[in-house]
């Protein structure tokens, strides 16, 4: 399987400036705010990213995440604060001498150019304007880098949608910028060619080098090629992490609730005791047992937010040692996803669990059905104990 | 059956009332001219049978045409109204590009408010419009009395009568036949495609000779037809507006049909001005269907 | 949010003034009492009354509007016929010259097109008078009125149609109660396009005209010819004020109807 070597490699080599307290980050958000009128988009925003990056900004719309990408382009100046890039303030550097170039999310290819004209477009204007036989030479590296020898003829409109979105990502990338921003790159595209198209990506970006700002709101698309991911909201970065660590360890209810398939519970947490607190979400059910974050202290309102797949289901209650909680149900409902199968649960408190499980035998837990009592049980660690 | 009367219909109408008429006018192009009323000769005798079409046909010749090489007023008008409809074409694209691409960058609500500002001349009266420059224009009109007022000058201009007021006046009546499809264009043009020149290294100024320029090609092209084709056959605008001097083909048609009563070389005229006009034409039919296509 | 930039707001400034100025100086001169329209003589409506007791304009008046009306209406039935066969009707023997002899006219010189008529009414021994310009009229505003319509039809969602038929219309039950009322604006707009092209046209009336049948512009052309006259700016100012009217009016309900949809569509929503 050509994906895992890829992740294995990417595990691989440790490539983590953002724990080196030595690493100079390539861009430097220093107290940035963006006000349009009175709407704040960018709300005091501080933030490093680092050279050779795949930096993902996750969100839904109106989040602040293309004003971000549209700032480091310089289409808009901040309203307080600076961006730094490689230590020098961008601030009245027009967009067109900026060693930052752009994917658009229309890819706005010049309709009237043929690809291979839309690819020099940029290198005509740079400081190999007059190098003709350096402008082709970098044309036909571009081409090839993104497959696209065969249609170099072609204007944009004879070509299919996935073709047109290698010739934005070509054009962009002809100049060599210090830092690339795509924005929502993959959107026009169909589900299956997405999933090709974001290896081709973290393909293309370790090959060249260069530093890539993504915007999207796309999560599974941002954990697919993101080093790290800034999950934002209402013009602020809720939390900045790898993809692994934003996955099992969310900061907030927000990102939690935003990252994939999740359960709630709210309820009241005691005060920790040997690292573990116990949380009563229920009349009549049992408190669940968690590991308590490190900053509670006493006693405190909480959501304890556990993953589908690391809840267990069972027709038969299990071993209390293994599992520190377990909760008697019925199934509701049952959807059938081929590699993995979902149950929903009712718990005697009215409270609906998620629960995943792998169908990794042909015939796998014909045994549970709907309206069927079971049990569900996660251990003590399985869950996240969140106070915002 | 219902197809075919719905077919018929428009397609009679126009056979009869579009295309014969061109077809007589040809005809009688050909004609010798002669004094009686109807005054052209000879007439096609069917009831003569054969014997007829061979004498109407021997009837035919090229005379008129002729006779328009001859008189250097015919050639000289026909080049005096290209001059004239080239030279206007390209002062209201001077003038019509810049109001379009204010238009098309203005904010979105004043758009249909500006539309309709263009709009609404084209629906009142071509005749009042040409006329309502007369007042202006004269020796003691209000553009004379406002530039002495000023003291730009110290004598009146002589601008009505002269081949400038007839330029004033097709520039002023055509305008919006030449804003609203560059208008059109430029309003489709994606903003993103700017940022992305710029993106890529273009100066502002650069990306409007790069980008806006080529991608509002349609539009001024659609434009300049819109406003080259009629101003060639244009009769309204040199009878109000240019003087005795000012030669223009539909004023020289229109003599001689009504003035001359010379309806044979009239007739000649007309054709030779459609020769002239047929390749514009066809042109902009290409582009009008190019147009099409590229938005289906 | 844009705003424009100096230039923009320029070329904008000048190119409306440029647009107007003309009609508003004719308009102010209509109401000035001296004879003089250059030179200002106090504010006077005598002018309107004048024209309101001048015969010969009233009697032009009221032909220009028979005429308009009729040819119009006429033309409008016919162009939308030409705009269904130019859209719906494919391939049939001749489509190229009909859409030629559709389009021709939209560009053709208004001389070519009057001395041709005129010379096929000769021919064919009919007399001048209304009714050759009636016929004159509906023939190059048949062609205006079946360009509008056509390009509404183009984006005609044809399932419509469809939908109508498999509930049981009739092909022109379908086309009654279905296509025409989503067409009608365009119909409408196509009618007032025939109505505004016949009130002002002044060569092909001129030359497919009788001596009794004089119509307004051809009035206007003789009387103004030779200068600047008095009564026909008060009558411009007319023509100029039941135009804009029109026009704003009709922009108007149109700006209203969308608006109103669009308020109604996010009810719909909201609810």
């Amino acid at each position: 399987m050509p994906e895992n070597t890829q992740e294995n490699t990417r595990e691989n080599t440790v490539f983590a400036p953002w724990d080196d307290p030595e690493a100079a980050p390539l861009i430097e958000f220093r107290n940035v705010t963006k006000r349009f009128g009175t709407f704040t988009a960018i709300d005091d925003l501080t933030l490093d990213i680092y050279a050779r990056e795949f930096f993902a900004l996750l969100g839904p719309s109106g989040c602040g995440k293309t004003t971000i990408m549209r700032m480091l382009a310089g289409f808009e100046d901040p309203s307080e604060g600076e961006i730094r890039l490689g230590g020098a303030d961008l601030a009245g550097v027009p967009p067109n001498r900026r060693p930052v170039n752009m994917m658009f999310q229309s890819y706005a290819l010049f309709p009237h150019l043929s690809v291979w004209d839309n690819i020099a477009f940029g290198l005509r204007r740079s400081d190999m304007a007059r190098d003709k036989a350096r402008i082709a030479a970098r044309v036909e590296e571009m081409l090839k880098l993104t497959r696209l020898e065969k249609f170099a003829r072609r204007k944009p409109h004879q070509i299919s949608g996935g073709q047109r979105q290698r010739v934005a990502l070509a054009r962009s990338l002809a100049k060599a910028p210090r830092l690339l921003l795509l924005d929502e790159p993959l959107g026009a595209l169909d589900k299956k060619l997405r999933q090709e198209t974001q290896f081709e990506l973290m393909d293309i970006q370790e090959r060249t080098g260069t530093t890539f700002v993504i915007v999207t709101h796309d999560q599974e698309e941002a954990m697919t090629v993101a080093s790290r991911v800034a999950v934002m909201d209402h013009g602020k970065i809720v939390q900045v992490d790898t993809p692994a660590s934003i996955y099992e360890a969310p900061n907030s209810v927000y990102v939690a609730d935003f990252i994939g398939e999740i359960n709630i519970f709210k309820g009241r947490a005691s005060a920790p005791k040997d690292g573990f607190c116990e949380i009563g979400f229920a009349e009549g059910l049992a408190p669940i047992r968690a590991r308590a974050p490190e900053d509670m202290q006493g006693e405190a309102e909480v959501s304890f937010a556990i993953r589908p797949e690391k809840v267990e289901i069972s027709p038969e209650r299990p071993q209390a040692r293994e599992r520190a909680n377990a909760y008697p149900g019925k199934v509701i409902d049952i959807a059938y996803l081929g590699n993995i199968s979902t149950y929903h649960v009712a718990l005697a408190g009215g409270q609906k669990v998620k629960v995943q499980a792998a169908n990794t035998r042909r015939i796998q837990r014909r045994s549970i059905t709907w309206d069927q009592q079971v049990w569900i049980s996660f251990t003590d660690t399985a869950g996240v104990v969140l106070t915002r | 059956m219902r197809r075919l009367a719905l077919i018929a219909l428009p397609y009679l109408w126009l056979l009869v009332l579009f295309l014969v008429p061109f077809l007589i006018v040809v005809k009688i192009s050909l004609s010798d001219q002669a004094l009686a009323i109807p005054p052209y000769t000879p007439t096609l005798d069917l009831s003569a049978g054969w014997q007829g079409i061979r004498d109407w046909a021997s009837g035919l010749d090229l005379e008129n045409y002729w006779f328009l090489t001859d008189d250097p007023l015919y050639w000289k008008a026909y080049l005096s109204s290209l001059r004239i409809a080239v030279l206007s074409t390209l002062l209201t694209l001077m003038v019509g590009y810049p109001i379009a691409y204010g238009m098309a960058r203005a904010p979105d609500h004043w758009r249909p408010t500006l539309m309709m500002l263009v709009i609404l001349p084209f629906w009142t009266s071509f005749l009042i419009r040409v006329y309502s420059w007369k007042a202006i224009l004269s020796q003691e009109g209000l553009l004379n009395q406002f530039l002495l007022w000023l003291g730009v000058i110290h004598e009146p201009l002589t601008i009505l009568n002269t081949n400038t007021a007839v330029y004033i006046g097709i520039v002023y009546t055509y305008l919006p036949f030449m804003i609203l499809p560059i208008y059109a264009a430029l309003e489709k043009l994606d903003q993103s495609l700017l940022e992305a020149a710029e993106d890529l290294g273009c100066s502002r100024l650069s990306a409007f000779w790069l980008i806006t320029v080529p991608l509002s090609k349609q539009g001024i092209i659609a434009g300049c037809f819109l406003v080259f084709i009629p101003a060639m056959g244009e009769f309204v605008i040199p009878a109000l507006l240019g003087g005795s001097r000012t030669l223009m083909i539909g004023k020289v048609l229109w003599e001689e049909f009504f003035s001359n009563r010379d309806w044979p070389v009239a007739s000649a005229v007309a054709v030779v001005l459609l020769m002239i006009l047929i390749v514009p034409i066809i042109l902009f039919q290409r582009n009008e269907q190019r147009n099409r296509e590229a938005e289906g | 949010m844009r705003r424009l930039s100096w230039f923009n707001l320029t070329s904008l400034t000048l190119g409306l003034a440029f647009l107007y100025l003309p009609m508003v100086i004719l308009v102010i001169y209509s109401f000035n009492g001296g004879k003089l329209v250059t030179v200002w003589a106090g504010f006077s409506t005598k002018w309107y009354g004048a024209l309101f007791h001048d015969k010969a304009f009233l009697k032009a008046a009221w032909i220009t509007l028979k005429v308009a009306v009729i040819s119009s209406t006429v033309a409008t039935l016919l162009g939308t016929m030409a705009a269904l066969v130019l859209v719906r009707a494919g391939r049939f023997f001749g489509r190229t010259l009909f859409s030629g002899m559709i389009y021709a006219p939209l560009v053709m010189p208004d001389v070519i097109t009057g001395l041709a008529l005129l010379l096929l009414f000769i021919a064919i021994g009919l007399d001048r008078g209304v009714f050759t310009i009636i016929l004159a009229h509906i023939t190059f505003s048949m062609c205006f009125v079946s360009v509008v319509v056509a390009s509404r039809l183009q984006s005609f969602d044809r399932s419509l149609e469809e939908a109508a038929l498999d509930l049981g219309c009739t092909p022109l039950d379908a086309f009654r109660s279905v296509t025409l009322p989503i067409i009608a604006p365009a119909v409408i707009s196509g009618w007032l396009l025939a109505f505004t092209l016949s009130l002002d046209d002044l060569v092909i009336s001129s030359f497919t005209s009788g001596p009794s049948s004089t119509t307004l512009p051809i009035k206007i052309f003789s009387a103004v010819r030779l200068g600047v006259n008095p009564e026909i700016n008060a009558l411009s100012t007319i023509m100029i004020a039941i135009v804009s009217t029109g026009v704003i009016t009709a922009s108007l309900l149109s700006k209203r109807s969308i608006a109103r949809r669009a308020r109604e569509e996010q009810e719909a929503f909201a609810s």
